[in-house]
């Protein structure tokens, strides 16, 4: 295992740009004999030798059934080539989108395994290079999802990089694995990082306007109406839906507690690090309840708050200055 | 698996199958194994029982050290310091239960299973018979077994039973290339030599014989050789001497086989094979092994095969120590068709006596002499004194001091072949009768649904030859005319009335014989084992030459090969062939046809047709991926929705119109991978 990423690395480029050509990445990736490479373990050379060995013993002591005994097991061997490429070959694999997240936390990524409707796949081993890996079976004709662990380190959309598969299932005397590489569209937001605001005069929108840093947003309650996807969390009537009445949300008189422009401008450092303080002030100001208008190079969005302007800004921030098809910096 | 679940522990119920794998893989070694051993084997497989039941912890490192000294010296014990197969076996055994003790990762479980399947190999030299042939499938089973279960996550319900279900059809789907490799594999040579029992493990004939020798092996009742005669003969039981040894060598104590005058002949010797029926008994032998040079012989026999000779006394000897069970023809010639002579040397030497010894004797003989005529004439003398004097036949005969073949004559007048036969060759030679001991088997038991026969240990024999002027070599056989049962019905019979046949076994033959249908049971299995004898113990390069020429005309070894080779290709190709097969999408049209290599395409353009999704959604999936070039994708899928509404009289040609379409998007398609695979990619799914 360790063998392996390590022969990954040394050729890492061109064995990546060989896989990539004969692997694309997909949403659904079924085994099959251009996706499975076998070769045999170490145990399997243990075992040729212990059938040499038996063979010589036979060979020397004249003794048939000794005989009978190397060539069953050598039979077995190769049977067991075929099984264990067999063990992979049919099982499909396919991404499923796991929770948007940030730069630096480990995701569960959902992977949804099925067999076909007579195949079993035992003892399968995924992983994510340099992340926890799970042992699982699949059996016939069923199907299930399973999270899998990756510690996220780069912002865009998630590309975990090549996944893992293996099995030494029945007889562990080969290795027969995959490396597969699934789309996914979760986003990757930057890593927040807790900063103090900096509201810098600029072009009159540079500062906090209508209040101070403690300043609550809720003014004057008003009434409850329905819930609207996109509404605060904050803002949701916690007790009338414990008390069964369903969601709503609490409307005030002014929904426009503080509003502020957080300003690429503002933050200091290289790209990245800006992007930082960005996402962690969209956070802090989000959670504060305030009006806040996000500001690039590129682009901008006007002051709002709701979970769905949170998760616009956030997604600018992931993917600024990447590529928009890959969702990764070339 | 990684680094990490290598060192994960054994699944739980791998260790069962572990445990008794290993347990069973020791029983064909119960022979020779010291008792010690059962006793440290019983100990290390509860103690890991116990671990696993979480009763006792692991091991620590002083307890490993003090368990290596124990075992290191219950082998030492067991075997004083000496080295044989059986020490190294033992000492072998040793290592595989300290493993098993140790064993705790998953990759302690792999080498405890190569271990104990080489351990059940071994088993293979010590106890070849049928039941233990199967004996052997059951223990591959369980270690086939014990590997599956070290893959299945431990986790699983029902883990256990399904390994076991699991090994049993690969063991089964394996047995066709093991029967090609077993009849196939050239039968080479040993590569070194090998005693492969300590002497003190071997009961059987020796080259020597004192009195009361031979009467040691008719305690056991181990095999000694099978025999089947050609073309449905069966001779007489009377018939049967089977000669294995001569001892021309007499010490005062001790009859001896010299080496003196002794000229082997080796196949292929010149000699013509005899063209008369009369006299001739062709029969063929599986003989077990006996670390020695002898083989058996009826009458007179002569060399038939490679590495067989026959020496100048008229018996067969093997080139090399027969090790090993060996299977040979034969051919016995009676005495008229053989040609005796006897210079004055070996004349000489066939008459040679210690000078001094068994005074009474002496004096009997002299007068004895003085009044036959004839040399035949004194021997009838002598067979009437044993026949009339109230000698009898006994196993048990009482301890004879010096001047010991006095005692027996003229005292004790109890004994077994051996004190007959060599009394009487030391009276015939004190007569100046030139004569010899032979040392063999005499009898044997027929099996009447396989015709053949079989001799064990307690059919030893001893008789004499005497050498008459003008006739040659002629058998004389004292114990006959003492216990003529001993001949006619064998030793059981002749030693009814003692009852001393066979006494201090448990169950034997012997015993069995008395209750007909625990017999008839022997017999049945006495015959399937001779088969297996026949047809799977002894199968050699011989059998494999004999076989293969008959089905595939010539065969040497390059032809062996290439079969071989032929055989290893085709298996390679047949799970080629399953490997690259893809079960076929079940399509019921040209059109399905088409359909499906377009989304074979598709998929190489990374949209993957889904379950459950209609065609038309897979074309629009299709065509944002190719974001401008998707017009014609979405024609098509206008197409296909007109092949499945047309009208009754317009479906042929809705469907030619179709077949058009998908193959002209496919081709679209197809330059669009070519297109992608050269460049950069520019669009996102």
């Amino acid at each position: 295992m360790a063998r392996q990423f390590a022969i990954k690395r040394l050729f890492g480029h061109r064995w990546q740009r060989w896989l990539d050509r004969r692997l694309p990445a997909t949403r659904t990736m079924v085994l099959g004999h251009r996706s499975i490479f076998i070769v045999p373990t170490r145990i399997g050379l243990l075992y040729l030798a212990l059938v040499v060995l038996l063979l010589v013993t036979a060979i020397n002591y004249q003794n048939s059934l000794i005989y009978g005994m190397t060539f069953w097991l050598f039979s077995i061997g190769l049977s067991a080539m075929y099984l264990t490429f067999r063990n992979l070959k049919g099982l499909s694999i396919s991404s499923r989108e796991a929770i948007n997240g940030h730069v630096g936390q480990v995701f569960d990524i959902p992977l949804r395994l099925a067999a076909m409707p007579r195949r079993e796949h035992l003892s399968l081993w995924l992983q994510y290079p340099d992340n926890p890996g799970q042992q699982l079976s699949i059996h016939r004709g069923e199907s299930d999802t399973f999270p899998l662990s990756y510690r996220c380190h780069q912002r865009g959309y998630l590309s975990p990089g090549r996944l893992l598969l293996e099995s030494r299932f029945p007889l562990g005397l080969f290795r027969a694995w995959s490396w597969i590489k699934l789309d996914f569209s979760t986003l990757v937001y930057p890593y927040p990082e807790k900063s103090p605001f900096v509201f810098r005069s600029g072009d009159g929108d540079g500062e906090l306007l209508g209040a101070t840093l403690e300043v609550r947003g809720e003014q004057d309650f008003r009434g409850l109406r329905q819930y609207q996807p996109g509404d605060s969390m904050r803002q949701i009537a916690w007790k009338q839906l414990a008390r069964g009445k369903g969601l709503m949300t609490k409307d005030f008189d002014s929904d426009e507690g503080a509003s502020c422009w957080l300003d690429w401008a503002n933050a200091r450092g290289d790209l990245e690090p800006r992007l930082s303080q960005l996402c962690g002030w969209v956070l802090e100001a989000h959670q504060l309840g305030w009006q806040y208008g996000l500001r690039l190079p590129t682009q901008e969005l006007a002051p709002a708050h709701s979970e769905a302007h949170l998760g616009a800004c956030l997604k600018i921030l992931a993917l600024f200055r990447l590529d928009e098809a890959t969702g990764t910096r070339r | 698996m990684t680094l990490l679940a290598r060192q994960q522990q054994i699944p739980r119920p791998a260790l069962f199958w572990l445990l008794s794998g290993g347990a069973l893989s020791l029983l064909p070694h119960y022979s020779h194994l010291p008792l010690i051993f059962w006793l440290m084997a019983g100990a290390a497989v509860l103690w890991r029982w116990q671990m696993h039941l979480g009763r006792l912890p692991y091991p620590g490192k002083i307890t490993k050290l003090i368990a290596v000294v124990a075992v290191a010296g219950g082998v030492y014990a067991g075997f004083s310091g000496q080295y044989s197969l059986e020490s190294a076996v033992a000492f072998f055994v040793a290592t595989c239960l300290l493993k098993v003790l140790e064993m705790r990762t998953q990759r302690d479980g792999y080498i405890v299973v190569f271990l104990c399947f080489f351990l059940a190999g071994t088993g293979f030299l010590f106890e070849q018979e049928v039941l233990w042939g199967l004996y052997g499938l059951v223990v591959i089973w369980l270690l086939t077994a014990a590997l599956v279960s070290l893959h299945l996550v431990s986790r699983e319900t029902g883990g256990a039973w399904m390994a076991s279900r699991y090994a049993f059809g690969l063991l089964a789907t394996a047995i066709p290339v093991m029967l090609v490799f077993y009849l196939l594999f050239p039968r080479l040579a040993p590569l070194w030599s090998i005693n492969l029992q300590s002497e003190q493990a071997r009961t059987g004939l020796t080259d020597q014989m004192a009195p009361g020798d031979i009467a040691s092996l008719s305690r056991s009742d181990e095999l000694a050789f099978r025999a089947t005669f050609d073309s449905e003969q069966k001779p007489a039981r009377d018939q049967l001497y089977w000669r294995a040894l001569v001892l021309d060598r007499y010490d005062g104590r001790t009859w001896r086989f010299s080496k003196q005058d002794r000229e082997v002949s080796w196949f292929p010797s010149g000699e013509t094979l005899p063209t008369a029926t009369t006299g001739v008994l062709r029969y063929e032998i599986i003989q077990e092994a006996t670390s020695n040079h002898w083989l058996y012989t009826l009458r007179y026999g002569m060399a038939l095969e490679p590495g067989i000779g026959v020496t100048s006394t008229g018996v067969l000897v093997n080139r090399t120590p027969v090790y090993q069970r060996k299977r040979y023809q034969g051919l016995g010639l009676s005495r008229e068709l053989v040609s005796h002579r006897l210079d004055f040397q070996q004349r000489q030497h066939n008459l040679d006596l210690p000078g001094r010894g068994n005074p009474r004797t002496r004096q009997w003989l002299a007068g004895l002499v003085a009044n036959s005529d004839t040399p035949v004439d004194l021997v009838n003398k002598l067979i009437d004194y044993f026949r009339t004097q109230g000698f009898r036949y006994t196993l048990k005969p009482p301890a004879l001091g010096n001047n010991d073949i006095d005692a027996f004559l003229f005292d004790t007048r109890l004994g077994f072949c051996a004190h007959y036969a060599g009394a009487f060759v030391y009276a015939a030679r004190l007569a100046g009768i030139p004569a010899r001991v032979v040392v063999g088997y005499q009898g044997g038991e027929w099996n009447d649904a396989e015709n053949y026969l079989t001799v064990r240990q307690y059919d030893a024999h001893a008789w004499a030859e005497i050498w008459l002027d003008g006739t040659g070599w002629v058998r004389v056989d004292p114990t006959a005319v003492v216990s003529p049962e001993r001949i006619q019905f064998g030793l059981e019979q002749a030693l009814k009335e003692e009852g001393s046949f066979l006494e201090n076994k448990l169950l034997s033959p012997g015993q069995i014989r008395q209750i007909p249908w625990l017999n008839r049971l022997r017999m049945e299995l006495e015959s399937v084992n001779y088969l297996w004898h026949r047809w799977v113990l002894s199968y050699d390069s011989k059998r494999q030459k004999s076989l293969l020429s008959n089905v595939l005309q010539r065969a040497d070894y390059q032809q062996l090969l290439i079969w071989l080779v032929a055989a290893i290709v085709l298996v390679f190709l047949v799970i080629a062939v399953m490997i690259s097969w893809q079960r076929p999408v079940k399509i019921a049209s040209p059109v399905g046809l088409a359909w499906q290599r377009l989304v074979d395409v598709g998929e190489q353009l990374g949209v993957a047709f889904q379950m459950g999704e209609s065609q038309t959604h897979y074309l629009a999936r299709l065509g944002l991926t190719l974001g401008d070039d998707s017009d014609d994708l979405s024609a098509l899928a206008q197409t296909m929705e007109q092949q499945l509404y047309a009208a009754g009289g317009q479906q042929a040609e809705a469907e030619k119109q179709l077949l058009k379409a998908l193959r002209q998007s496919r081709k679209r398609l197809l330059r669009q991978v070519w297109r992608r695979r050269y460049q950069r990619p520019s669009v996102r799914t």
